[in-house]
């Protein structure tokens, strides 16, 4: 009789566990089914000027035009393999930058404060100095990109590794740790959950600027398309660039939550909820 | 009764029209918008009589009497940013290049061609002082600046095509008047389609050199762009007395220029926008500013914008081919070439 109860209520947790992730979903798609209702009115009862707005289902039809035609591939890719090259660059180099200031306290007065600094000037704010240093070109892309990236990266993993308590660091001590087993075992480990919020805010950063640069240098991207669009008073192109850079922001983002999610396996889940 | 039904129309029409007089009442201002500045972003547009127009304070004047206001935006974003601006019914006037005019009525703006403005204007293509590029051919595969969504861009796809080219041959970037000097000087592009006066210019500022020019075309073409003057239908149907005002003052301005006795006049003011007067002499040596430059709306003129709106259609940079008859509005031409007496001071091609 207990077994049975204790089955059923089992079968009801991963019911109810199933059910709430359904009801997640669901929630999660209110907002963005409303606006799209909202929008298809505004736009077919000319609440707005359908030329400003075209309806969602022009812009659903451009956006499978776009993807038959073979453009929207071409320039997804180019900006994919412009951020993928200006992470690799901008995430590894705020990586050592981050971990040398966490641990050394000369590097960290030399650099910390200019980096605060710099951190607080947004992007555009770097574009007309970097024009004139760079110029109109793709390394001024690269460099944009890369900079927003390093930054929050640097910054982040600066601020987690010095984060980590320090009765964890005497215990090292009182163990002996070697420098590189007390970075394998102690300081990573604590520190993982601020690094990856400085990854995740370094690919916002990065797919934020990417696409502003897009709009000014580049004869290829989804910068570029949308910018192409705006040329040509096609909003509906402009729209499509919208929500697919949304999108892939999103995608991108959910994968760095899971690569946390994987690196913090070892830990409780209710330290992980922290 | 047969009477008094009579009589209620005739009251009736009399109230109509007196209505009708209320609604042509008068603007409180009118908004007028140019796609293009001056050397370095200044609001000050050189070439043709529509620039003269602004720069003169022709319709300031026209209207002073009258106590109506007259602004004038200039677009740095060029046609496109026009467009935009008239979307949002913030302009009454406009100028505007072939393509952006066409792209804006296909999307469905709601604004009529009154006058020509130019047509044929010579396209040119700059490259950096120490380029090795000498001709289109050697374009492929470089990056090379299309102002896009402007009349220039028609053009340049129009001379690429006549070279074997299209857009995707190269690595087109999207530059405007400002942002193309500063990336020319800096040789951070291989070439720049813009008009023959900017060329020149850059040449006499030593940070660039014409390899192409479109009425120079070895292959004999003459591949130039084009631009008129359009109105919007809710002005025209609200002003029209005020719509053929401003009609006709262009034509004044437009008769000026006709007169080859006042090239240099031109020249000069136009030399405000910060290319010299020099160049613009230079660039209009055995140029007839009557011919290139006629507002008429004739059957050329006509023949150029149906050949453009099938060709935006055919290149995908519009989706709807424009009807050019309804796009064309002539009467307010007619009406001010008869009250002026310019009946004659341009030939019809």
């Amino acid at each position: 009789m207990s077994k049975i109860d204790s089955k059923r209520s089992h079968a009801r947790t991963v019911l109810a566990a199933t059910g709430s992730v359904a009801l997640v979903v669901a929630r999660s798609l209110v907002l963005p089914a409303a606006l799209v209702v909202l929008w298809h009115f505004a736009s077919t009862r000319r609440w707005v000027n359908p030329i400003i707005l075209p309806p969602p289902e022009v812009v659903w039809q451009t956006l499978q035009d776009e993807w038959a035609n073979g453009d929207l591939a071409l320039h997804t890719k180019a900006s994919l393999v412009r951020l993928g090259l200006g992470f690799l660059v901008g995430a590894g180099s705020g990586l050592l930058v981050g971990v040398g200031m966490g641990l050394s306290r000369k590097v960290e007065d030399l650099l910390s404060v200019p980096f605060q600094v710099v951190n607080l000037v947004p992007t555009l704010g770097w574009l007309p100095v970097l024009i004139l240093l760079i110029g109109l070109n793709e390394k001024l892309a690269a460099a944009l990109i890369g900079q927003s990236i390093f930054i929050a990266v640097a910054l982040n993993t600066y601020r987690g590794i010095r984060q980590v308590p320090l009765a964890q660091m005497e215990i090292a001590r009182v163990y002996k740790l070697s420098f590189l087993q007390t970075l394998r075992k102690v300081v990573f480990p604590a520190a993982i959950p601020q690094i990856f919020t400085g990854l995740r805010a370094g690919l916002a950063n990065g797919w934020i600027a990417l696409v502003v640069v897009e709009l000014l240098v580049c004869s290829e991207g989804l910068g570029y398309l949308m910018s192409q669009g705006r040329s040509l008073f096609q909003l509906d192109l402009v729209l499509v660039g919208i929500l697919v850079v949304g999108t892939i922001g999103w995608s991108l983002d959910a994968v760095l939550v899971r690569l946390e999610r994987y690196f913090r396996r070892w830990q409780p889940k209710e330290s992980r909820l922290a | 009764m047969k009477l008094s039904g009579r009589l209620s129309i005739l009251v009736l029409a009399v109230a109509a029209s007196a209505l009708s007089v209320r609604a042509e009442d008068k603007p409180k201002v009118i908004r007028f918008g140019y796609p293009s500045v001056g050397v370095g972003g200044i609001p000050v547009p050189g070439g043709g009589w529509t620039t003269f127009a602004a720069t003169q304070g022709i319709f300031e004047q026209e209207f002073k009497k009258d106590g109506i206001e007259v602004t004038w935006d200039y677009f740095l974003g060029a046609g496109p940013a026009l467009n935009e601006s008239y979307a949002n019914d913030l302009l009454d006037v406009g100028f505007l290049g072939d393509l952006p005019s066409l792209v804006g009525r296909g999307t469905g703006l709601d604004y009529r061609i009154v006058l020509a403005g130019n047509r044929n204007s010579t396209t040119a293509i700059s490259v950096p002082i120490d380029s090795k590029v000498k001709s289109i051919e050697d374009l492929r595969g470089k990056r090379v600046g299309i102002f896009k969504g402007t009349a220039t861009q028609l053009t340049a796809d129009r001379v690429l095509a006549a070279h074997g080219l299209t857009e995707k041959d190269l690595k087109v970037v999207n530059l405007n008047q400002v942002a193309s000097q500063a990336a020319l000087a800096a040789r951070d592009i291989d070439a720049i389609f813009t008009s023959s006066a900017q060329a020149l210019g850059w040449e006499d500022a030593s940070i660039g050199k014409t390899i192409y020019l479109s009425d120079k075309d070895p292959k004999g073409l003459n591949l130039g762009s084009n631009g008129s003057v359009q109105i919007s239908q809710r002005f025209i149907d609200k002003y029209p007395t005020y719509a053929q005002r401003i009609v006709n003052a262009l034509l004044k301005a437009a008769a000026l220029e006709a007169n080859p006795a006042n090239r240099d006049l031109f020249f000069k003011e136009w030399a405000k926008s910060g290319i010299a007067y020099g160049t613009w002499k230079r660039d209009n040596v055995g140029k007839d500013l009557a011919r290139i430059q006629s507002p008429l709306l004739d059957d050329e003129f006509r023949t150029i914008y149906k050949g453009q709106a099938a060709l935006i259609k055919q290149l995908g940079l519009g989706r709807k081919e424009v009807d050019i008859d309804e796009f064309f509005d002539d009467r307010f031409l007619k009406e001010g070439l008869k009250e002026l007496h310019l009946e004659n001071t341009w030939k019809a091609y």
